[in-house]
């Protein structure tokens, strides 16, 4: 099931999935690994507070050999352990590339915190962050590095939008302002939608050193 | 066995000066990750087990747990892991390493000794990437004979900065008296500045346990304390928690 890996890449494509608590970044990682796992050789990893309970979902749920998943337990500072001090996640990933020395891309989701963390750009070379729109559509409004920084913003479970009183133009209209010229997408992931361009954007933006006609040391 | 630039000071030796100070200091930092953050070291646990309430409590906990258990067996252990690295006697090491390892009743302990010297290690490497006694000790760990425990690496990283190793006793003892108190703030019902506080009265204290643990030779080190150890042990299947020992 899990793609071959040729290689020559320096090392693989490292992407960090950021949010708060229940936003869908779990559900994200799910539906990347379900539509990736065929043609890249991927290894994820995944961070919780004091559970291993998103990496038991993604044994049970996704398309991953078991070995090519890891829990990394952060304790109560999730946000340390993706900027801060990310000797764990390091450390993590160097066991995950010891098993399986050609994997191609890396997916680190964290913990879940605040609107305020952001990945160390040691750990990770492109982020995404996921928000959603029962957090209130005020979000994007608040802003905070990662709303306004990350390299792709989702607005997650638009499907709920009218049961909270969400008001998705509201959500569009501050990404825009918060974000300038940086992507956003509306998603449903649950239901796959957004999915697409989810995908669309990764190939585009950070699988590029996998092909080869343009693949440069980095 | 001793890289030219490195481990010239050792016990009084030349070096002793802002060159290994600025070193120490670096490596001592909170701001130096190795993964320490995540641990309480069985503070959790205990004060789980016992109503530690704030200040006091924690003031109470660095004197009567931590500053014993230091003087009696991490300094003592410490010490010879600074001679014996910075000699080269990788057999020696590992078998210091494999005392401490038994030391450690709860496997939670274990683990984050571990985890933390594996974190020191890596950075060690990335800052310092030449050192002749960085390769030696990661040959030994390659090989299996050593274990990499936090004390272990501790060590190493003295012998690599040149710090004597008083000094390098001083900062381990400050350091772990430290990750207590910033861990506290997080457990108890303690503010910051109560926190210092203990902090402060523990470190009145810290010339006493160093002077304890230069008269304790390694064969008559240890330390008993079934309740704290039983406790840390239990911290491991807590329904919640928040940190990882």
């Amino acid at each position: 099931m899990n793609a071959p890996t040729p290689s020559s890449f320096p090392r693989p494509v490292r992407i960090g999935i950021g949010g708060p608590v229940g936003s869908g970044k779990s559900m994200l990682l799910l539906r990347l690994l379900e539509r990736l796992v065929d043609q890249y050789s991927l290894v994820a990893i995944t961070n919780d507070i004091y559970t291993k309970e998103d990496e038991q979902f993604l044994v049970r749920n996704g398309p991953l050999a078991p070995d090519r998943i890891l829990g990394v337990e952060t304790g109560g500072c999730p946000h340390t352990a993706i900027r801060d001090d990310t000797s764990m996640n390091e450390i993590a990933i160097e066991d995950l590339l010891a098993r399986h020395p050609g994997a191609q891309v890396v997916l680190l989701e964290s913990g879940g915190d605040n609107l305020s963390a952001t990945f160390s750009p040691d750990l990770v070379d492109f982020f995404v962050y996921v928000i959603d729109v029962a957090e209130g559509d005020k979000i994007p409004r608040k802003g905070g590095p990662a709303i306004r920084f990350s390299d792709l913003l989702l607005i997650n479970k638009t499907d709920l939008a009218p049961l909270v009183g969400a008001d998705l133009g509201v959500m569009d209209r501050d990404a825009r302002a918060a974000r300038g010229e940086r992507p956003f997408l509306f998603t449903d992931l649950r239901s796959r939608k957004g999915l697409d361009q989810v995908v669309e954007w990764l190939e585009e933006e950070c699988f590029f050193p996998l092909r080869p006609e343009e693949s440069s040391p980095r | 066995m001793v890289g030219a630039g490195e481990a010239t000071a050792g016990e009084g030796g030349p070096a002793a000066g802002p060159a290994w100070l600025a070193g120490l200091l670096q490596t001592t930092d909170p701001l130096f990750p190795t993964g320490g953050y995540a641990h309480s070291l069985g503070l959790e646990p205990w004060a789980e087990e016992v109503d530690l309430g704030g200040s006091a409590g924690l003031a109470g906990f660095l004197h009567t747990q931590v500053g014993p258990s230091l003087a009696r067996v991490e300094l003592p252990y410490l010490r010879e892991l600074c001679r014996t690295t910075l000699a080269g006697e990788w057999p020696e090491v590992a078998v210091l390493e494999e005392e401490i390892h038994a030391w450690k009743w709860s496997g939670e302990l274990r683990e984050a000794s571990l985890a933390q010297g594996r974190g020191r290690l890596r950075l060690l490497d990335r800052l310092w990437p030449d050192s002749e006694l960085l390769r030696g000790y990661r040959s030994a760990r390659a090989e299996g004979s050593v274990r990499g425990h936090h004390l272990g690496v501790t060590a190493l990283q003295a012998g690599m900065l040149g710090v004597p190793s008083g000094a390098a006793l001083a900062a381990y003892a400050y350091q772990t008296l430290a990750n207590h108190a910033a861990a506290a703030v997080k457990i108890l019902r303690i503010s910051a500045e109560g926190a210092q506080v203990a902090l402060r009265g523990a470190l009145a204290r810290l010339e006493e346990w160093l002077c304890e643990a230069a008269a304790l030779p390694v064969e008559e080190a240890g330390w008993f304390a079934p309740a704290f150890d039983i406790a840390s042990a239990r911290h491991a299947t807590a329904f919640a928690r928040l940190f990882l020992s």
